[in-house]
C-alpha cells in the first residue's frame, strides 16, 4: 500500500514534468543549444546525436537526476506534512522487497534494453552519486532544524535527511546500484566478488538504513536513585511501557583533577597571554602563569569551607579546593590563600590578583560517568549491570546508554538519564558494513591493479585490460 | 619502560628510517645494499615497536588514550604502511613520504612530553578512538599526496609536457586512500552505535565526511570508464580535497556545526 502511493507520489509528477520538458519549449531549446554545439565543434560530416537516444550517456543522466531533484521538492511543497516517515514493519520489509522485486525482474526480463543499460550504467552512477551528494552538501551547510515558513523548508532543506529529495537520490542511486550489482553476480569469479562486496554491500547498508528508520526506536528513560522504571519516553514526551524495568542504584561521576587558571575578573574570560593548556592541580605541584609562580600547597578533591579555608569532607556538595601560594615573578609579593571551583551548595573561591585578573580554579572535567543499575526482565532472573559512555549492555533486544544526569548537582546528581535504542535493522545495516569492510581490504590489496612498470611511460601505448568501455 | 624513555627509542628510529630512505635514493643498485636498506626500516619499526609494548606491560592498559600517545601508534603505523606499500608496489617516493610523516610526529612527541596526560572525554575513550583517527589521517595524508600529483598533473598539462604515468600515480594513490576513509568511515559508524546509540546521524562531521567520500567515489568511477581523459578527473581531485579539508577541519566554522556532537575543544 505504502510502496504504490509512494510510487504514484514519484511518477505522476515525474511523468508530467518529463511530457513537458520532452515536448515543451525548454527542449527544443535545449537541443537547438546542443545541435548548436555540436556544429561548432565537429564542423566535420559527423553526426549530431540528438537528445533522449539511445544510448543514454551523460546530458539525459544529468537532466533525470535533475528531474528526480525537481519532482522530490515538488512533492515535498504539495504535501502537508514536511518530509516523509518510513512506515514500520512489516511495510518496510515488503516495500523493500518490492524494490529487489522490480530489480530483479528488470535485470532479468529486460537486462538487455536499452534503458536498464544505461541505468546500470556509468552515466547513471555518475549522476546518481552527484545528486546524493548534493543532497549531503545541502545537509552539511545549512543548518537541519526543521524550522518552517521559509521557501527553503518548503522545499525540505532544512530536514534533507527524512526530505522527499534525499528519497528521489536514494532510489537513484539504488536502482542504479542494484542492477549493476545484479549484472555482476555473474559469473561469480575473485574479480565480481570484490566488485559486489562493494556494491552490493553499499546497497545494503543504504537500504537496510534508510527502510530501518521505521522500526528504529530512541527513548529516554529518567533513573532516580532507588526507583524501578518500566517505561520510557519519547522526544513528544509520549510514553512507551517497555518488556523489563531498571532500578539506579547509584550514579557516578569520575573527574580529572582540575585547572588553575588566570582570568579576566571584568569579562571571565580567559586572561590574554595564556597559551596551551591550564595546568591541572596537584598537591605539590608549581607552575607559572603569566608573570606569577603558583604552588600548590595542599589539594583536597571534596572539602567544605571552614573559617578562612577549607577542611577535608564527604558531604553531599562538597568541592574540591587547593592551598597555594602565589608569588610575583620577580619574587617581591608573595600570597597564600584557597581556590575552589564551588558547587552547588558552596560559593567559588579565588584570589585576586593586579588589574582586576583573578586566580581561580576550574570546573573539573568528567572521566567517566557509571550508572550502576539493576535490570529486571520476565524471564530471567534480575542482573546487576553497568552503564557507562562507550559501554552500552543489551537487555531484550535494547541498549541502553548514558545519555544525561542532572548537571545542576554534577557528581551528586541523583538522577540518570539513559537512553534507550532499539534497531532490529542493525544485522542487515552491519552485513553490509562488514561487506564494505572486506571489499576497502580488496581495494587495498588490488589498489588500481597497476604494476610499477606500467608506470612507465614507454608501456603506456597498450590499452589496460578489462577497465570497460570508453565512450 | 616510560615516557622518559621515549627520545632514546624514538631517535634511534629515526636514524634507522633516515638511514634506509637516504640509501634506497641513492644512484645505483647492489644486494647488499637492497638488504641493508631492508634491515634498516625493519629494525627501525621493530625498535619502535617495542618501546610500545613495553610501555603498553608498563602502563598496565594500551598506551592509547592521549593525543601524543594516538600520535606514537601514527609514527609506527605510517612506517609500517609505508614499508609494505613500497614492498608492493616499489614506490621509494610513498615510503619516503610516510618515513617523512613519522618523523614528524615522532619529533612531536619529543618536543611537547607534556602533551601524554591531557584529559579525555568519556565519549572520546573506546577502543574505536585509535583505529577510526590513525586510517583516517592515514587516507587524508594519501589523498593530499593524490592532490599534489593532481597540481603537477595540471601544471604539465598546462605546459604540454604531461604524462600519463601521472594518472597512474594519483589514481594509486586515491583508491589506497580511499580505501583507508572507506575504513575510517565504518569504523566510525561502528563506534557511533556504541558511543551514540545509532551509527548515522548525519551529523555535520558525518556529512562531510561522507561527502568527500563520495567525491573521491566519483573521481574512481570518471577514472575507471573514461581513462583518456586527464583535465576533469585532475580538477575533480582538486574539488575533492576542498571537501576533504571542510570535512577534517572546516566544519566547525560552518552554520550547521552549532549542534555537532564532534566539535571537541
Amino acid at each position: 500500500m505504502f510502496l504504490f502511493s509512494l510510487l504514484k507520489c514519484i511518477f505522476k509528477p515525474l511523468k508530467n514534468s518529463l511530457h513537458w520538458i520532452i515536448s515543451g519549449p525548454i527542449y527544443k531549446h535545449l537541443q537547438d543549444q546542443i545541435v548548436m554545439a555540436g556544429k561548432k565543434k565537429n564542423s566535420s560530416s559527423e553526426v549530431v546525436r540528438k537528445m533522449w537516444t539511445h544510448p543514454w550517456r551523460y546530458r539525459e543522466s544529468f537532466l533525470v537526476a535533475f528531474l528526480l531533484m525537481f519532482a522530490g521538492v515538488l512533492i515535498e511543497m504539495f504535501t502537508a506534512s514536511p518530509g516523509i516517515s518510513v512506515p514500520g514493519f512489516p511495510a518496510n520489509m515488503f516495500a523493500g522487497m518490492t524494490f529487489i522485486a522490480t530489480l530483479a525482474f528488470l535485470h532479468i526480463f529486460y537486462g538487455k534494453s536499452n534503458f536498464v543499460k544505461w541505468l546500470s550504467g556509468v552515466p547513471a552512477a555518475i549522476s546518481s552519486i552527484t545528486l546524493f551528494s548534493f543532497a549531503a552538501l545541502i545537509l552539511g551547510l545549512l543548518p537541519q532544524n526543521g524550522e518552517s515558513g521559509s521557501l527553503l523548508s518548503a522545499a525540505g532543506f532544512t530536514h534533507v535527511k527524512n526530505s522527499w529529495v534525499i528519497v528521489m537520490a536514494q532510489i537513484y542511486l539504488l536502482t542504479s546500484l542494484g542492477l549493476v550489482s545484479l549484472r555482476r553476480s555473474t559469473p561469480l569469479n575473485t574479480k565480481n566478488a570484490g566488485f559486489l562486496l562493494n556494491h552490493a554491500g553499499l546497497w545494503i547498508v543504504i537500504a537496510g538504513a534508510s527502510l530501518g528508520t521505521g522500526d528504529l526506536q530512541r527513548l529516554k528513560m529518567d533513573l532516580h536513585a532507588g526507583e524501578t522504571i518500566w517505561y520510557a519516553y519519547d522526544n513528544q514526551k509520549r510514553n512507551y511501557e517497555l518488556p523489563f524495568a531498571v532500578r539506579l542504584d547509584s550514579f557516578h561521576i569520575d573527574q580529572y583533577p582540575p585547572k588553575a587558571g588566570i582570568f579576566d575578573g571584568r569579562t571571565g574570560r580567559i586572561a590574554e597571554g595564556i597559551s596551551g593548556g591550564l595546568p591541572h592541580i596537584y598537591e605539590g605541584d608549581m607552575f607559572t602563569l603569566l608573570d606569577y609562580r603558583i604552588t600548590v600547597e595542599e589539594f583536597l578533591p571534596s572539602a567544605w569551607p571552614a573559617g578562612d579555608g577549607f577542611t577535608k569532607s564527604d558531604e553531599t556538595g562538597s568541592p574540591p579546593a587547593a592551598r597555594v601560594t602565589v608569588t610575583s615573578q620577580n619574587g617581591r609579593e608573595s600570597h597564600t590563600g584557597w581556590l575552589s571551583c564551588g558547587s552547588f551548595l558552596v560559593n567559588p573561591s579565588y584570589i585576586i590578583l593586579d588589574n582586576g585578573m583573578v586566580l581561580a580554579m576550574t570546573e573539573p572535567r568528567p572521566e567517566r560517568y557509571r550508572s550502576d543499575v539493576r535490570i529486571y526482565t520476565k524471564e530471567k532472573e534480575p542482573r546487576d549491570e553497568v552503564i557507562e559512555v562507550n559501554a552500552p549492555p543489551r537487555v531484550e533486544g535494547w541498549r541502553l546508554y548514558q545519555y544525561s544526569y542532572d548537571t545542576s548537582r554534577g557528581r551528586w546528581s541523583e538522577l540518570s538519564v539513559l537512553e534507550i535504542v532499539r534497531d532490529p535493522w542493525l544485522p542487515v545495516v552491519y552485513t553490509g558494513i562488514m561487506m564494505l569492510l572486506a571489499g576497502a581490504l580488496y581495494i587495498l590489496w588490488l589498489g588500481r591493479g597497476i604494476k610499477k612498470e606500467e608506470l612507465d611511460d614507454n608501456n603506456m601505448n597498450r590499452p589496460l585490460s578489462g577497465r570497460g568501455f570508453e565512450d | 619502560m616510560e615516557w622518559t624513555n621515549f627520545p632514546f627509542f624514538g631517535i634511534l628510529s629515526s636514524i634507522l628510517w633516515i638511514s634506509g630512505v637516504i640509501i634506497i635514493w641513492l644512484p645505483g643498485g647492489g644486494r647488499i645494499r637492497k638488504t641493508f636498506f631492508h634491515l634498516l626500516i625493519i629494525t627501525g619499526i621493530a625498535v619502535f615497536g617495542f618501546f610500545l609494548v613495553a610501555l603498553w606491560i608498563n602502563l598496565g592498559r594500551a598506551p592509547m588514550r592521549t593525543l601524543g600517545e594516538t600520535r606514537l601508534w601514527y609514527a609506527f603505523f605510517l612506517s609500517f604502511i609505508g614499508y609494505i606499500a613500497y614492498v608492493r608496489w616499489r614506490y621509494k617516493w610513498f615510503l619516503s613520504y610516510s618515513i617523512l610523516m613519522s618523523l614528524v610526529f615522532s619529533l612531536i612527541n619529543l618536543i611537547y612530553p607534556e602533551n601524554f596526560s591531557k584529559t579525555l572525554v568519556p565519549a572520546l575513550q573506546s577502543p574505536w578512538f585509535v583505529p577510526h583517527v590513525i586510517v583516517y589521517i592515514f587516507g587524508y595524508a594519501l589523498l593530499g599526496a593524490a592532490t599534489i600529483v593532481a597540481l603537477k598533473g595540471l601544471y604539465l598539462d598546462y605546459f604540454h609536457t604531461f604524462r600519463k604515468s601521472i594518472m597512474n600515480l594519483s589514481d594509486n594513490l586515491v583508491y589506497l586512500g580511499f580505501a583507508f576513509l572507506t575504513l575510517g568511515l565504518l569504523f566510525g559508524a561502528i563506534w557511533a552505535k556504541e558511543a551514540w546509540g545509532h551509527y548515522w546521524t548525519w551529523d555535520p562531521k558525518e556529512t562531510w565526511a561522507f561527502v568527500t567520500w563520495l567525491a573521491y567515489l566519483l573521481y574512481i568511477h570518471y577514472r575507471h570508464f573514461h581513462p583518456a581523459k586527464v583535465r576533469t578527473p585532475l580538477w575533480m581531485l582538486g574539488c575533492a580535497f576542498i571537501i576533504l579539508l571542510v570535512a577534517w577541519f572546516g566544519v566547525n566554522y560552518l552554520p550547521a556545526a552549532s549542534d555537532s556532537i564532534h566539535v571537541y575543544s
